[in-house]
């Protein structure tokens, strides 16, 4: 039996499909279509069937290279975002939209690049993908409602005087946000959990597990590097997927690139144990001293002869990171032998050495900063500069990962590398004097224990 | 052992450990088999062998054109086969201890009475 117009009807509805599917399956489809109205005697598509093949098409559309534009995208507003309200602008308009690009607009395009890659990697089916993305934008749209109406709310209780209409939708829009969230993320739970034995509690636990996520994605979507390392996980995972669909031959210059420093060469001794436990001394005392530094050399303290133009607190805190942070230097490549000599080849890359280079220069340039000191007009400038080899070092070391497609892959980088300085960077350096004491113990612990590993192993092999 | 399969995967594999079988008779062969429980859309099903294929557990078994209808026959990969034994299997454990646990409760009721 041949209904011409129904055909036609169906091959309209296949239009949601991509062009490269419909080439593909197209016909085919069509066919088990056609054969199953036959089967119902119907003359044209029923509104389920029309709703059916419009979300599967569009579910088929959610793929890993649309999933890698939507990361790219998030990432650069989640960058834009981040950089409005870091950049010294007057405080304003440029700050709010700072603050809703990178709370609201970034994660919620990160979330649809996360449907999509799901999609892609056949974790989601197109149906759950589809709706997981609605419900997904309609979750960070109430979300972004209930942050405006917060400030509204805040604002008017700032100015002595209740809140009233829209400035009193914070909860309801909130509550909103959760339960929209939640229906978002249920399917994505169900199908990653499967269907095991205790298939009844499946959707009940992934239930629970989509409300907690979504309860703690509103706190971490506050914090602008949330939405960015979102992104550049899921740019990262859905490049490789990219790549693996379409191998390149990698270029003969890559396998120069990997060529592996001999390890004996920085088999950390005995001096280096003692190297970083120095290091750790003088980088725990830079921190004693931007702490309590004002105090210990406060004017007219007895013994000390400073007069009243003695260190104040701010003086202190800036000499004593500063301090950190270039004790920090060494501490950061000694640290960096270590773990390479303990986690063997697979970091000893020219690569992995250029972005441990970068990292400390990053570092240098941020104790420069401290040296300036917080009086200067050039200490923030200056501080922003000294995250940009950090997200070089980022970039530098992701680029082995990245897909080789032309113009594609340095993009990549770059959107990688901008992220990281943001996101990494600025409190990767500021923290620098901190957490450089705590690296080189923990350094120097390694170091020692494999010592200790090799002289056990050395006795073992030649008894006496 | 295998994961255990969807219930829409569960229905193809045993529809098509029949044999080869183009779509539309998949379909048939499942509604036929479930008695009318599993009753799939075109879409849905269409998007079932794409995945199945696409993870090895069914794989192409020739194409023709019928009437002026694509067909494509599938077929069970030796995959799709060890998969679906192994829901068996996970099927028949399930179901002997509830026949042992039913028998149990039924001749404690039988003394008791």
């Amino acid at each position: 039996m041949t209904h011409p117009a129904r055909d036609q009807a169906f091959r309209r509805l296949l239009r949601w499909y991509p062009a490269d599917w419909r080439a593909q399956h197209g016909e085919v489809l069509l066919g088990m279509l056609a054969d199953e109205a036959d089967a119902r005697g119907a003359s044209r598509p029923s509104a389920g069937q029309a709703w059916s093949l419009r979300v599967h098409g569009v579910g088929q559309r959610l793929d890993a290279r649309l999933a890698t534009w939507l990361a790219a995208a998030a990432l650069v507003t989640a960058i834009v975002g981040g950089a409005l309200l870091l950049l010294p602008l007057d405080p304003g308009p440029w700050v709010a939209i700072g603050a809703r690009l990178g709370s609201i607009a970034a994660p919620a395009v990160a979330c649809l690049a996360l449907a999509a890659l799901l999609r892609a990697e056949g974790v989601l089916t197109g149906p759950a993908a589809v709706w997981a993305s609605l419900a997904g934008l309609a979750a960070w749209a109430l979300a972004g409602g209930a942050a405006a109406a917060w400030s509204l709310g805040f604002d008017a209780a700032a100015a002595g005087r209740a809140p009233d209409g829209f400035g009193t939708m914070a909860v309801p829009l909130g509550v909103a946000a959760l339960v929209t969230g939640t229906a978002a993320l249920a399917p994505v739970w169900a199908s990653v959990l499967g269907p095991g034995s205790s298939g009844r509690a499946r959707w009940p636990s992934a239930t629970v597990l989509a409300l907690l996520c979504t309860a703690a994605a509103g706190p971490m979507s506050l914090l602008p590097s949330g939405a960015a390392i979102a992104a550049i996980a899921v740019l990262l995972v859905s490049a490789r997927v990219l790549a693996r669909t379409r191998p390149v031959a990698a270029p003969a210059h890559r396998a120069a690139r990997s060529t592996r420093v001999p390890a004996r060469a920085m088999m950390p001794g005995l001096g280096w144990i003692i190297g970083l436990a120095l290091l750790a001394a003088a980088g725990l005392a830079c921190v004693a001293f931007a702490l309590g530094g004002a105090e210990l050399f406060s004017p007219g303290m007895p013994g000390t002869g400073l007069g009243d133009d003695a260190f104040d607190s701010t003086d202190a805190m800036n000499a004593g990171l500063a301090g950190g942070s270039f004790v920090a230097v060494p501490t950061v490549l000694g640290a960096g032998l270590v773990v390479t000599r303990r986690f063997g080849g697979r970091l000893r890359t020219r690569s992995t050495i250029v972005a441990a280079s970068l990292v400390v220069v990053g570092i240098a340039i941020g104790g420069v900063s401290q040296v300036l000191g917080a009086g200067s007009a050039m200490q923030w400038p200056t501080l922003l500069a000294a995250t940009v080899p950090v997200g070089a070092a980022v970039a530098v070391a992701a680029w082995p990962q990245l897909p080789a497609t032309a113009g594609g892959r340095l993009a990549l980088a770059a959107g990688i590398g901008a992220a990281a300085a943001l996101v990494v960077g600025l409190p990767g350096v500021t923290t620098a004097p901190f957490w450089a004491p705590l690296l080189a113990i923990a350094a120097a612990v390694v170091a020692a224990r494999r010592r200790g590993g090799r002289a056990r192993a050395a006795a073992v092999a030649s008894p006496a | 052992m295998a994961s255990p399969l969807h219930e829409t995967s569960f229905w193809i594999l045993t529809a098509l450990a029949h044999g080869h079988r183009h779509g539309y008779a998949i379909l048939g062969e499942i509604e036929a088999l479930s008695g009318g429980a599993a009753s799939l859309r075109v879409t849905t099903l269409y998007a079932a062998l794409e995945r199945l294929q696409e993870t090895g557990l069914i794989q192409p078994a020739g194409q023709e054109v019928v009437d002026g209808r694509a067909r494509r026959y599938y077929a069970l990969a030796p995959e799709g086969r060890a998969a679906l034994e192994a829901e068996v299997e996970r099927m028949r454990v399930r179901t002997s201890a509830a026949r042992a646990a039913l028998r149990g409760s039924t001749a404690t009721r039988l003394a008791t009475a």
